[in-house]
């Protein structure tokens, strides 16, 4: 074995040989192969994380992204999911309007800890609709948009595409006066939406309703984020409990908008549900093209 | 592209080459089409689907004339089965290429599959009951410089459902036979083939909260040597930082080493594997998880069980990390021996087995696998203490005489779901019998059992499957089977998951209809979870080439 | 949709000149790893058999198992040639060599590690056996495999010989 290796090594000289024959080809060659080299390779040096050109609040009217993230008690992956959610909403204040959506295998009960049903109609006909647990939990929508063909965004995706969209001015803005009556449970609200482009479309608009910080089991695999394998007091966040005028809104205009415009749309509801906390819950409004689903503006405002 | 086929055949009728080229002409091609009725079931979990039907169609067509092909493949799923990625909806032409080949130099433009070396950086690849196509949308070029020298280029971006991946691939290969290269060589009883590829991915970065490389460049070198009945085969590759979902956005470089030893003469043959994968998720797009967009393929060192209950706990490669090895022993008993019987015996023994790699934190103030971090320092050739996956299995072949066969196989499986499924159920432990035995009642007429069973203390318990097939050679088989999870604990649980089927095969043409249940399983791939949910229903499966 | 029927109507057009389909040339390995082209699978003028498997695949296992035991016979008698084409990807790959020996196959086994000869081929599921005549044209072809079948293809094989036409 050992004599044929030097063997081999002897006759390395005919490789260099055979360069000399086809010279152009193999220089060309060789310059295409270290060009690919040198400029292929990004190695970054730590720091590895920035503070990212984030904004600061102030007065004026800013484009607002509706963040719809899917997930359920069950899914050990999605804490890490709403720590993206919630990073983004710091670096981003007051511009990300955040929905956890409960619905899925994922969310199904299962006893003793994973009693409590997170899900509800509009939550289930949502999945349904972009059929987002038959891909998998955690995703997103970034204002029920469509990147590259789908409208199904991990979360790790969601920073990027959220900072661009942010780049755009504001198409519209919306103003929510409310009344909420506390002995009846009732909700009145009025949303006037001012336009700042021109819509060819039906523009639809969405109110629901979410609940804060209700304490429950989670399933966790990431140390980093809780306890393994789950989380006792978890706490469950802007989590989607009802639509107000059903899954799918009220038409607000049915022959598209007018930059200048202003619309307005009155919604009532009434809180049947006697366990949700009043105190903690939020009402979301959002419009939205009729024929691309897509969300041009959302707002938030607190229940009571 | 209509324009482009009608201008291509205006213009091959009208030359002189045209009838040359006509003459040559050839198509070919193949379908494929799977469709189910669904119905519910409440007791395994079926529910109902609302479209009732759910199918899958495939049409290949292919066109050549000597040096020059072409061809597309049409696509449909009006709505896509249940658990394929329902991503893929509707129908289209997500694949057509056309290519020009001539002596050593070929030229692919479209869509086109390719592998470098054993594929730790690039394989491309279709692979459609598993709802795999990442087919590159480019350009390929291949030329043979000289005798024994391959060479390789490719470009493009990824296929991803109907669309377009965001990242741009682009590759390099090169492989020399070195008996081939040189004529002293070529008769020598050692043979050398050594390669070495590029391969790097171009996304932009728009992140705000990370800085993060736009370029990912990969390296890897391999040689497969053989001398006489032995084979070694190695390959080492190395990529930069490539934070991505699957690898909690670390900023760690990957490496992964494969090694193999094979010995084989007639009658008895052994392979010795092993393998080291260290951050090695390697996609087009950071951010994809699930089947999509990954550039290359980290097979599991494991032996693929067909056998149904032997595929119940299937291991997939972690490619965050793991040290896995593997033996396999093929030998054949010599005919006319006391063990072998009159005709011989085959004996297949497989030993496989998965360890995580040992992972250190990077320093006092970061955390293990920190996202925005190296995320830990791992030791080349040290092994982590968590097993993921063992199977030790043999498998032995036996013709009693001219009417009955059997092959007997008895497996002891580990499998740490915490891990594979991302469950919190911890690790099973199970043995596994399988007996299939064939009956050769006229010599085309035949009837073949299979009964299994499946002991574990863990997850479902047990359960025992068997299935009875007739076939009549050469067009026409009939088989029933169930899997009856006798032993688990909730007495509502104990469920049939029975299955009839029958086809008719006629030369290239198949179809075959089965009606029947089945389980459900959770896909877990990358850090996403999908659940398969249980079907009860009818299946019907076309295919036919031409 | 439109460009798709194009497409058809150029590939019906050309279907009127087309005879049998030629043996597509692609890239092979041998088990050990070194590449042929799928050109050099010949058999002097000669029947030539190509039947892909994979060495998980049961029923492909049993097929060639049978040929081997027959195929010395087959061989004095029609002179054919069998090419066992495997397309056991690189997780498998490396344990062909071992297989096909420990289990003394005497036939030819070329691999087709990334399905490139498969798909030329148009090759769904295997097995998916081919008969290929002296001018490497694919004259008869078979999916699956039932117990007995290879009685129907000796009997193929013999007609070819004597000249018959066994398209179908």
């Amino acid at each position: 074995m050992c004599r044929l290796l030097t063997d081999y090594l002897l006759q390395l000289p005919v490789i260099f040989n055979f360069f000399k024959m086809k010279n152009i080809f193999s220089i060309a060659s060789i310059i295409v192969v270290l060009s690919f080299i040198i400029v292929s390779c990004d190695v970054i040096e730590p720091p590895f994380t920035q503070n990212g050109s984030g904004t600061t609040p102030t007065d004026t009217v800013k484009r607002k992204i509706l963040l719809e993230d899917y997930t359920g008690h069950l899914c050990p992956n999605c804490p890490g999911a709403a720590i993206i959610a919630h990073q983004l909403m710091d670096l981003y204040p007051g511009q990300i309007t955040l929905i956890t959506i409960h619905a899925g295998y994922f969310a199904k009960l299962v006893s003793p800890n994973y009693m409590t049903d997170f899900k509800c109609t509009t939550g289930n006909d949502l999945n349904t609709f972009f059929g987002v647990d038959l891909i998998g939990n955690p995703n997103g929508t970034i204002n029920r948009k469509e990147f590259n063909g789908s409208k199904i965004i991990g979360p790790d995706d969601w920073p990027s595409k959220i900072s661009e969209l942010l780049t755009l001015a504001p198409e519209a803005d919306i103003n929510i006066t409310k009344n909420f009556n506390n002995n009846t449970s009732t909700i009145e609200l009025t949303a006037n939406v001012d336009f700042f482009n021109d819509f060819q479309n039906t523009i639809m608009i969405s109110a629901y309703l979410t609940e804060d910080s209700i304490i429950d089991y989670q399933k966790n695999n990431d140390p980093l984020v809780g306890a393994v394998p789950e989380i006792a007091d978890y706490v469950h966040m802007h989590v989607l409990r009802a639509a107000l005028n059903d899954t799918w809104g009220d038409t607000l205009s049915a022959n598209g908008a007018i930059a200048g415009a202003k619309y307005s749309k009155t919604i009532s509801y009434t809180i049947t549900n006697s366990n949700w906390n009043k105190n903690q819950m939020h009402i979301v409004v959002f419009i939205y093209d009729a024929e691309s689903l897509e969300v041009i503006q959302s707002e938030e405002i607190k229940l009571k | 592209m209509n324009k482009f086929f009608t201008a291509a055949l205006l213009i091959m009728s009208m030359t002189s080459v045209a009838q040359n080229v006509l003459q040559n002409a050839q198509i070919h091609g193949d379908f494929q089409t799977d469709f189910q009725y669904y119905m519910a079931d409440s007791a395994i979990g079926a529910d109902t689907i609302p479209e009732k039907l759910l199918s899958n169609g495939y049409l290949n067509l292919m066109f050549s004339a000597g040096n020059f092909s072409a061809g597309i493949r049409y696509e449909n799923y009006n709505n896509v089965m249940l658990g394929f990625d329902p991503r893929y909806k509707g129908s289209g032409i997500p694949y057509r290429f056309a290519s020009y080949s001539h002596k050593d130099f070929d030229i692919t433009v479209g869509n086109y599959y390719e592998q470098f070396g054993s594929g730790m950086l690039l394989r491309i690849y279709e692979e459609r009951s598993l709802g795999i196509d990442n087919s590159l949308d480019g350009i390929r070029l291949r030329f043979k410089p000289y005798k024994g020298i391959y060479l390789k280029g490719v470009i493009g971006q990824q296929r991803f459902f109907f669309d377009k991946g965001e990242g741009i691939v682009r590759g390099i290969d090169g492989e020399v036979n070195l008996n081939e290269l040189n004529d002293k060589w070529s008769g020598s009883k050692l043979r050398t083939t050594i390669g070495g590829s590029f391969v790097s991915k171009y996304q932009p970065d728009k992140n705000p909260i990370y800085k993060l490389p736009e370029n990912v460049g990969s390296w890897a070198g391999r040689i497969t040597l053989n001398y006489g009945n032995w084979m070694l085969n190695s390959e080492y590759a190395y990529k930069v930082n490539d934070p991505s979902t699957v690898n909690k956005m670390i900023y760690k470089p990957g490496e992964a080493l494969f090694a193999s030893l094979c010995y084989s003469q007639k009658g008895l043959g052994i392979t010795l594997s092993a393998k080291r994968i260290d951050n090695m998720n390697f996609r087009s797009d950071r951010t994809v998880t699930g089947n999509a967009l990954t550039m290359n393929y980290l097979p599991a060192l494991t032996k693929p069980h067909t056998y149904t209950l032997l595929a119940f706990y299937p291991y997939a490669t972690q490619p965050n990390g793991e040290m896995a090895l593997q033996g396999q022993l093929n030998y054949k008993i010599k005919k006319n021996t006391t063990l072998g019987g009159k005709y011989g015996t085959d004996i297949a023994f497989n030993y496989s087995r998965a360890n995580a790699i040992d992972m250190q934190k990077v320093n006092d103030s970061t955390a293990l696998m920190q996202p925005g971090t190296l995320g830990y320092k791992s030791d080349f050739f040290a092994i982590g203490d968590e097993l993921y996956f063992e199977d030790v299995n043999i498998e032995v072949s036996h013709k009693f005489n001219k009417k009955l066969k059997g092959i007997f196989t008895w497996a002891y499986l580990t499998y740490n779901s915490d891990v594979i499924e991302g469950h919190t159920d911890g690790t099973f432990y199970s043995h596994i019998g399988v007996a299939d035995i064939t009956y050769k009642i006229t010599p085309t007429k035949s009837l073949r059992l299979e009964a299994q069973h499946l002991m574990t203390k863990q997850d479902k318990k047990n359960w025992a499957n068997v299935m009875l097939e007739f076939t009549m050679a050469p067009k026409w088989f009939i088989m029933a089977g169930d899997s009856y999870n006798y032993g688990n604990p909730v007495k509502s649980k104990k469920l049939h998951y029975y299955t009839f089927g029958f086809g008719y095969t006629k030369n290239s043409s198949r179809i075959a209809l089965t009606y029947g249940k089945q389980r459900e399983g959770i896909v877990c791939v990358g850090g996403v979870c999908r659940n398969v949910p249980a079907s009860y229903g009818l299946l019907v499966t076309i295919t036919s080439n031409f | 949709m439109k460009s798709f029927f194009g497409i058809l109507t150029f590939f019906a057009v050309i279907s009127l000149t087309a005879q049998n389909n030629t043996v597509p040339t692609v890239d092979l390995k041998k088990p050990d790893g070194t590449i042929v082209s799928s050109d050099s699978i010949l058999n002097n003028g000669k029947p030539i058999i190509i039947s892909f498997w994979a060495t998980w695949c049961k029923p492909c296992v049993k097929e060639l198992t049978t040929f081997a035991e027959v195929y010395e016979e087959w061989q004095e008698e029609t002179g054919v040639k069998l090419y066992a084409i495997s397309i056991d990807d690189s997780r498998t790959f490396p344990n062909v060599a071992s297989f096909v020996n420990g289990r003394d196959w005497p036939f030819d086994v070329l691999c087709d590690p990334n399905a490139d000869f498969k798909r030329a081929m148009n090759v769904n599921l295997v097995p998916h056996t081919f008969i290929i005549d002296k001018d490497r044209k694919i004259v008869w072809q078979h999916t699956s495999f039932t117990e007995g079948g290879e009685l129907e293809l000796i009997d193929l094989i013999r007609k070819l010989n004597s000249g018959e036409n066994i398209n179908e």
